[in-house]
């Protein structure tokens, strides 16, 4: 169904937020806890950990593709895909901070408000509301979250995801994150495809 | 947008979102599965739903891309910083920035800059290991820190911690000194020797002025430029570089350097000397302004009227005194009568006299007329006439005395502290931190314990003060640092081990010559912390790396410089919310490893930082950000105080200061050091009894005598030759033969110091410096030369000294004298991001010229010599 595929949009941002963040036992537990139900994006994931996961290797090919020092394999930030000379704090990046602020939200992670855990985040809670409003019945206010999903998707995250996450495969030395960079831009790309534009949606309310 | 050939799945199909719909809902229960999980983002404070309001403010700071110190107004527009300028309230770059100003803005968003703690987990060090970072929190990293401190403290091995410093702002004793010494250490090691300290040697040992001095430029008519490129590095390039343009109209201006510098490009001479021989062309000069009878009378005097002898002819040497009859009786007289100088005739008998333009044209390679031209040219504008001396003939194995000749001119042009002339910093009015020496009212002893005296008593770590090295600062022997000797005495365990390093705001492991020592000794030291905004060759043989603050838009401190006849002070302030956890290197980080180290029962440093109070309200400090804060407002109170109000601009009180960033001191006051110069007779010294007795104390130290001391100091003369300026043949490593041109290094309009080279800015316009060309780093020959050779520009060569080697492009340029290759210094990172590095960790994009500079000094002042002190061969690759 619609809704029950727009929430598990929602909660595969989520949960692909999550893995961008530094590698932890908190993740390793969540990946192991995804249960049968779960799709078979999530399936892979889980699986492309390793059994037992090597913390330490996953801790530095995070460093290495996402933190530093000296130098990213894949700086994790839209402006540095969508502007020249890879920059941060651009336009986009102000933007991107816009974005948040008209649905009532602020940026407290100690990073441009580009970064992918971020940006991941605020489609996490977009498809949630969309979700929210649709089992709710609520027409438009449904409307207005699948509007801001595809939106985004039109001018932030979409626009630099793939060349990100080719990057990352590109340089990743383990499987995790070989594994999450195909997963995610695949993930991207067929969520840009489903995304249904508020006409529809009103369309169907009236019918 | 990727658009996948994948058909959607029926259930995605229009109807059956219809049909779902309006069945009213769906079995999804519950609204806690609506609740998003949100970690990164929060619901905005009211405040901040004002996103993107468009506007805009200018904000007060300080760029430290150069030493220049100029005050800046950063844009801020919505928390994130857009545009640099410079600050119209300052009176020493007066609303002026150079081109280096606005690199900062793609360092501060530098997607390769240090975002969180790190620690090494690859224990092994070296070149070709890599570290293997991971974050970890600060907690940790501070807790490690301090179980490291604590550890030496126990073992009553505080003296081999060490702390080094590379830039700084003036809460650096807070770091450097305090810190050091509350633990027990000698061992606080400066950059100071990689800088131009050999600058500073001769303006002390002539006019007692050991700094930097500032130029009288606008009201000059004639200036000597001498190894010095105003318009580009080193001194208020800001000022400099905008009223240039007047001076030209007004001055001759002559320039001595073996390139074509920016400045030798708009001048109206240039003297390409060889490299080395600065010392030849500088008594030469002296003795042509003597022969033609041109030396300043008001400032140097002039011969006794009733002296036989009234003129300087060559050769001759001249008597001190002449016997005259005064009232019937027979008397001695002086034969020159100094004003405000001392030891001419001594200068010129022992040296100058047979030092011709002749002679020293045959050395120094210039055309004798041009010597004689420029030499009278300066003696006819004097005293509106200046010797402007910068690193270049001075900071070499035998640069003392050059430095001692070169600005010993400006006492004959008498434009020493004059108008037209050079002159020294004003006064101004900045105070010490808690525990200074002079304090009665806070003093450190209380925080020193047994512990700290026992450690603080070994010998410093760069052999400072060793025979070999008197680094005579301010005529006290031993008091100059000796940088790049650390490495050596780190890496014998000379006078010991070290075990503890933070170092901060450096790059030893790049920026100092002979660079690969620095690495083994790194490799050595069992435990390092490096403390900067960008990860660098220094951070890869580290243990702990800590992101800081960048000192441009996230830090409070200050500095002072001066120019235009004023110093100003300037505040580093935070104009932007820094975007990730950084922390202030000489401040906030001090005061985090205090507390750590009180929670582990060592409480004197962080009861010494207590004191460190709020003038305003009497406060003391209790987190890192007051005591940063506090700390500036302490040491600036007699600026923005009306209360304490000394001297300069005057401040409604702190709020008003901070808003305009600058304070500004009164202006020049010419002559007032003439008959005070703080030499040991109060005048200029052309022979330098200021020298002798520092060289006669330090040879008494060590048991020997002063020609002993010459001769430990890779020093030619001997006997009374050691108190005056005079030609020291070049000291230059590499047979002619097998090594056949003399490396130039020099700086670019663009360096950060050497931290340009991952912005994109630097390399797009690097062809900024003449010869030099975008995004290559190119090692210039001339044609003459390059033709011999088969090179062509463009060609991969590598030049090979008999210390090490270095890869880059080759250019053929008219600029470069022939028997030099010229090559400006900052590129070469082998890991400093990915600008910067061509395949990061392995080959760096250009070469590093320390890597081909051997490490060598003038050991009077303790200066790494860096020009004239190599040569190279050079093959195509």
């Amino acid at each position: 169904m619609v809704i029950t595929s727009e929430y598990q949009r929602a909660t595969t941002y989520q949960l692909l937020s999550d893995c961008f963040r530094e590698p932890g036992q908190g993740l390793l537990d969540k990946l192991a806890g995804l249960d049968g139900t779960c799709d078979s994006l999530q399936q892979q994931l889980r699986d492309s950990v390793g059994s037992p996961p090597d913390m330490e290797r996953l801790a530095i090919d995070h460093a290495r593709l996402f933190v530093g020092p000296f130098t990213t394999a894949a700086p994790p930030y839209g402006s540095v895909y969508l502007e020249a000379q890879a920059r941060l704090m651009g336009d986009s990046t102000a933007d991107a901070a816009v974005w948040y602020g008209e649905d009532g939200l602020e940026n407290t992670l100690s990073e441009p408000p580009d970064h992918v855990i971020i940006e991941l985040e605020y489609m996490h809670f977009v498809a949630l509301k969309a979700a929210e409003a649709l089992n709710a019945g609520e027409a438009e206010k449904a409307s207005y979250y699948l509007g801001r999903e595809e939106q985004f998707l039109a001018d932030h995250l979409g626009r630099w995801i793939a060349a990100f996450t080719q990057r990352m495969e590109e340089h990743a030395e383990t499987a995790f994150y070989c594994c999450l960079a195909r997963l995610t831009r695949q993930f991207v790309a067929d969520a840009a495809v489903f995304s249904l534009c508020a006409e529809e949606v009103r369309d169907v309310d009236s019918a | 947008m990727n658009r996948t050939d994948q058909t959607p799945e029926p259930e995605q199909t229009r109807q059956t979102f219809m049909k779902g719909l309006a069945a009213g809902g769906v079995a999804l229960a519950g609204a806690a599965m609506f609740v998003p999980a949100l970690k990164a983002l929060a619901a905005a404070s009211g405040s901040a739903r004002k996103v993107a309001s468009g506007k805009g403010e200018w904000r007060p700071t300080t760029c430290q891309g150069c030493t220049s110190w100029c005050a800046v107004q950063v844009y801020v527009q919505d928390e994130r910083a857009i545009k640099i300028r410079g600050n119209p309230h300052s009176k020493v770059n007066n609303g002026n920035c150079c081109v280096r100003a606005h690199l900062a803005l793609q360092q501060v968003y530098d997607p390769d800059r240090l975002r969180t703690p790190l620690k090494r987990t690859n224990p092994k060090k070296g070149r070709n290991e890599d570290p293997k970072f991971v974050p970890i929190s600060w907690d940790e990293a501070l807790d490690t820190i301090a179980d490291k401190i604590k550890e030496l403290r126990d073992n009553n091995e505080t003296h081999k911690y060490m702390l080094m410093r590379g830039r700084y702002t003036y809460m650096r004793d807070i770091i450097y000194d305090r810190m050091t010494k509350i633990i027990g250490s000698p061992n606080n090691i400066s950059h100071s020797a990689i800088c131009a300290e050999a600058e500073k040697f001769g303006p002390f040992y002539t006019e007692g002025l050991w700094d930097y001095r500032q130029y009288d430029v606008l009201n000059t008519n004639y200036a000597l430029v001498w190894g010095a490129d105003p318009l580009s590095a080193n001194r208020q390039v800001s000022h400099y570089s905008s009223v240039w343009g007047q001076v030209m109209e007004r001055a001759t201006i002559a320039v001595v350097d073996p390139r074509l510098s920016a400045t030798a490009a708009k001048a109206d001479e240039w003297l390409p000397i060889k490299p080395g021989e600065d010392g030849a062309l500088a008594v030469a000069i002296a003795h042509v302004l003597l022969t033609e009878g041109l030396w300043n009378r008001e400032f140097v005097g002039g011969f006794h009227p009733q002296s036989p002898v009234q003129a300087f002819e060559a050769g001759t040497e001249i008597p001190l005194e002449f016997t005259a009859e005064v009232d019937g009786k027979s008397v001695k007289l002086p034969t020159f009568e100094e004003n405000h100088t001392h030891g001419l005739v001594e200068w010129w008998n022992l040296e100058l006299r047979d030092k011709t333009a002749q002679w020293a044209s045959e050395r120094a390679g210039l055309p004798v007329d041009q010597i004689t031209r420029v030499a009278i040219g300066l003696g006819k504008a004097a005293p509106r006439a200046m010797v402007w001396v910068g690193g270049g003939p001075v900071m070499q194995v035998r640069g003392g005395y050059s430095s001692m000749a070169a600005h010993a001119l400006n006492g004959l042009l008498g434009s020493a502290d004059n108008v037209g002339g050079t002159m020294a910093a004003n006064k101004e009015y900045t105070g010490k931190f808690p525990g200074d020496k002079k304090d009665k009212k806070t003093p450190l002893g209380p925080f020193l314990d047994d512990i700290a005296k026992a450690g603080k008593a070994h010998k410093k770590i760069d052999q400072r003060g060793t025979k070999e090295f008197p680094a005579l600062k301010k005529g006290h022997p031993g008091t100059g640092v000796v940088t790049n000797n650390a490495a050596e005495g780190i890496l014998n365990e000379d006078p010991n081990e070290i075990k503890v390093v933070i170092g901060y705001f450096n790059n030893f492991t790049f920026s100092c010559p002979q660079a690969e020592r620095w690495e083994r000794a790194m490799a050595k030291i069992p435990f390092t912390a490096h403390l900067t905004t960008h990860a660098s060759e220094f951070s890869w043989f580290s243990d702990i790396l800590l992101p800081c603050s960048h000192h441009l838009f996230e830090k409070w401190g200050y500095v002072k410089s001066h120019g235009n006849g004023y110093r100003h002070v300037t505040m580093n302030q935070q104009v932007i919310k820094p975007v990730w956890d950084v922390k202030t290197d000489e401040t906030e980080i001090p005061w985090e490893i205090a507390t750590k180290l009180a929670e582990r029962g060592f409480t004197n440093l962080l009861e010494h930082y207590k004191q460190y109070k709020d003038p305003e309200t009497g406060k003391a400090p209790t987190n890192a950000g007051e005591f940063a804060l506090y700390a500036l407002k302490h040491a600036t109170q007699k600026l923005w105080d009306p209360e304490q109000h000394a001297g300069g601009d005057t401040f409604s009180g702190w709020e008003d200061f901070r808003r305009k960033g600058v304070w500004n001191s009164d202006p020049y006051p010419f002559r007032k050091r003439w008959g005070a110069f703080k030499t040991r007779t109060h005048k200029f010294e052309f022979y330098s009894e200021t020298l002798k007795h520092a060289l006669e104390e330090h040879a008494e130290a060590h048991e020997t005598t002063v020609d002993g001391i010459l001769e430990a100091t890779k020093y030619l003369a001997r006997g009374e030759l050691a108190f005056v300026p005079h030609y020291e043949e070049p000291f230059v490593w590499g047979d002619e033969k097998e090594y056949p041109f003399v490396h130039v290094d020099y700086k670019s309009r663009l360096n950060r110091e050497g931290r340009s080279a991952n912005c994109y800015w630097y390399n797009e316009f690097k062809d900024l410096d003449p010869g030099d060309e975008a995004w290559s780093d190119v090692a210039k020959l001339n044609p003459v030369d390059g033709r011999r050779l088969g090179i062509k520009d463009g060609d991969t060569i590598k030049l090979t000294s008999p210390t090490g080697s270095l890869t880059c492009a080759a250019k053929l340029w008219e600029g470069v004298r022939p028997g030099t290759v010229a090559k400006c210094y900052g590129q070469g990172h082998w890991t400093y991001g990915r600008v910067a590095a061509k395949e990061f960790g392995r080959i760096p994009n250009g070469g590093n010229n320390n890597d081909i500079i051997p490490a060598d000094y003038d050991r009077l002042s303790g200066a790494t010599a860096f020009y004239g002190v190599v040569r190279v061969k050079v093959t195509k690759v």
